[in-house]
């Protein structure tokens, strides 16, 4: 024991030296994406229960359900490569807040340039059996007949739907036969990157503007609803897809 | 006193061998792959089975508290005593009577199902219970509720705790006990079973049986369990009130198309088809003789009919009965626990 005794110094200070070189160095860090549904490009909070008018349409509309899926999130760093996050299923539900927070954990430091994510549930878990969380069946956001997840699901009440209400679950995640409904979004932080490193608190915020699903092609007085895959159900994903924004980068 | 030893010994032998006679044969609670069939579509690989598993997934198959009123389990329309289908009955039927759309058919050997249901809808076993526990005309349960009622009784939060570690009952536990439970559903032992293994022979009218099924009839329903698993419309009608697989598809090519059924222990899973109408083989095989219904969607195959005479038709239906397994309802694995 008393031999090794002029190492205690020695020893002591490299478990110091070790310890600050690891503080020095950047960690991972979890990063919040907050997700904003709003109404229309003027940031109108969507909530349910509340009446809106489609600013494109004149239609309007006031929602009971507004669910959608939003999977397999990515962030692309200065050098193209993505950070994926593993097992990244979230189901988003409108509620009476507009609000939902995705936590993107243990991001590795670095820069990065834009958000990719997919709209629905990519076809691998389609076809994997039974999941749990936000992919359970008990979320009433699978189609139980026709296996598969419902990408979006919008139910509600519109003086101009023909029966005074409108249902819409969009699903289908098969190429084979053009039932496919699930979109890639890739959306590049425009007015500054995503810097991850232990000084800074970074954060992401998204709109999804609900509005976009409805054009004039795609009125509620001609359709109103939809429980099955098919041509409408693309339209309309496509046109959801198409109103999510970035927010705001910190 | 030497003597007696041998006398009690072999008392006890016999006694010990005639116990072992009388006892069902035991077998164990795993996945045992028959030496001649082809590799399952489903292994088990991420569903573990044990044998708390697969005693909770047989409760959760025979309880009737799974349906909206208490009334109706998985059981009433896949009943043992007709290899799990619903003999007699055309059409389903669910809670308070009310009648589902198609025939309940046979469960059998579903690990080696590459999709479920008369459309193909259902893409894997593990969810193929969904449909029927939340059809409106079957259990007709809101699957969150169902959850939620099982929560509620302690003997259920044991079992699903002494299956998967903790007392937590979630969508996927539920749809892996019970898929520990039908997964293991292997009829096997049928005559037909003995004959292409070598261990027994066909009667004369079951081999011609056998050979006019080969001629006729295995163009689709091939292999070891008599089917392709395609779709195919087999002329049953010239219009569809049941679009059968264009539902799934949309693909007006599908219309009136339905799978091809399994033909395992079809003697015991009367009445036939999608939609039950035929009681008897007899009547199918007189449907392929000179019924078939004429339509765009119909099966190149059946145009022209399969004509059969009598005698044909009688061998065809000795051979049909060979591949009826007697020991797969009777499995004591497999009977209702309350």
């Amino acid at each position: 024991m008393n031999a090794y005794r002029p190492l205690f110094p020695i020893l002591g200070s490299l478990i110091l030296m070790s310890y600050l070189q690891s503080c020095k160095k950047d960690e991972p860090r979890d990063i919040p994406v907050t997700i904003h549904n709003v109404w229309g490009n003027a940031d109108t909070p969507l909530v349910l229960a509340e009446t809106y008018v489609n600013p494109i349409t004149g239609e309007d509309a006031k929602f009971y359900t507004c669910n959608y899926y939003l999977s397999n999130f990515q962030l692309k760093k200065s050098d193209g490569t993505y950070w994926k996050q593993p097992d990244s299923y979230h189901l988003v539900r409108v509620t009476d807040s507009n609000l939902h927070e995705i936590n993107l954990a243990a991001v590795p430091p670095g820069e990065y340039t834009a958000i990719r994510f997919l709209v629905g549930v990519d076809s691998l878990k389609n076809v994997s059996g039974a999941q749990t969380g936000d992919l359970s069946p008990s979320n009433n956001m699978f189609w139980s007949w026709s296996t598969g997840y419902i990408m979006l699901k919008l139910e509600g009440a519109s003086s101009n739907a023909p029966q005074g209400f409108f249902s819409f679950h969009v699903g289908g995640f098969r190429d084979a036969d053009s039932s496919n409904v699930t979109q890639w979004v890739e959306l590049p932080f425009d007015s500054k990157p995503l810097v991850v490193n232990r000084k800074n608190n970074p954060k992401v915020a998204l709109n999804v503007n609900v509005a976009a699903t409805f054009t004039f092609s795609n009125t509620l007085e001609k359709y109103s609803s939809l429980h099955a895959s098919g041509t409408l159900g693309r339209v309309m994903a496509a046109q959801f897809a198409n109103g999510i924004s970035v927010r705001r980068v910190e | 006193m030497k003597k007696n030893w041998g006398i009690f010994s072999t008392a006890l032998f016999l006694l010990s061998a005639c116990v072992k006679e009388q006892a069902s044969p035991y077998r164990p609670i795993s996945f045992e792959i028959p030496v001649h069939f082809p590799h399952p579509n489903y292994t088990f690989s991420n569903n573990t089975i044990t044998t708390e598993g697969f005693e909770l997934g047989r409760r959760l198959f025979y309880d009737t508290r799974l349906s909206y009123d208490n009334s109706t389990s998985c059981a009433s329309c896949h009943n043992p005593e007709s290899a799990f289908s619903d003999a007699g009955k055309p059409l389903s039927t669910g809670v308070g009577g009310a009648f589902g759309q198609r025939n309940s058919p046979s469960l059998a050997n579903l690990a080696w199902y590459p999709y479920f249901m008369w459309d193909g809808g259902v893409n894997h076993i593990e969810i193929s219970s969904l449909a029927a526990i939340v059809h409106p005309a079957e259990l007709n349960m809101d699957f969150a509720a169902l959850l939620q009622k099982l929560r509620e009784i302690p003997e259920y939060v044991i079992r699903f705790e002494k299956a998967f570690g903790t007392p937590e009952i979630n969508d996927q536990r539920f749809f892996y006990a019970l898929t520990q439970f039908t997964g293991l559903m292997i009829s096997s032992q049928s005559k037909y079973d003995l004959v292409i293994q070598g261990k027994a022979q066909f009667s004369e009218q079951e081999q011609l049986g056998s050979n006019l099924f080969n001629q006729h009839c295995n163009s689709c329903h091939s292999g070891i369990f008599q089917t392709d698993f395609s779709f195919r419309n087999n002329g049953l009608d010239s219009e569809f009130l049941d679009e059968g697989r264009k539902h799934i598809t949309n693909n007006i090519n599908d219309l009136g198309k339905f799978r091809v059924p399994s033909l395992r222990n079809v003697a015991l899973t009367y009445p036939y088809m999608h939609d039950g109408r035929f009681n008897t083989l007899e009547e199918v095989l007189l449907h392929y003789s000179n019924g078939i219904q004429s339509s765009p969607t119909l099966d190149p195959l059946l145009t022209q009919g399969i004509s059969l005479n009598q005698l044909e038709r009688a061998a065809l239906i000795a051979f049909l009965q060979t591949l009826s397994d007697e020991h797969f309802g009777k499995d004591s694995r497999f009977s209702n626990p309350f």
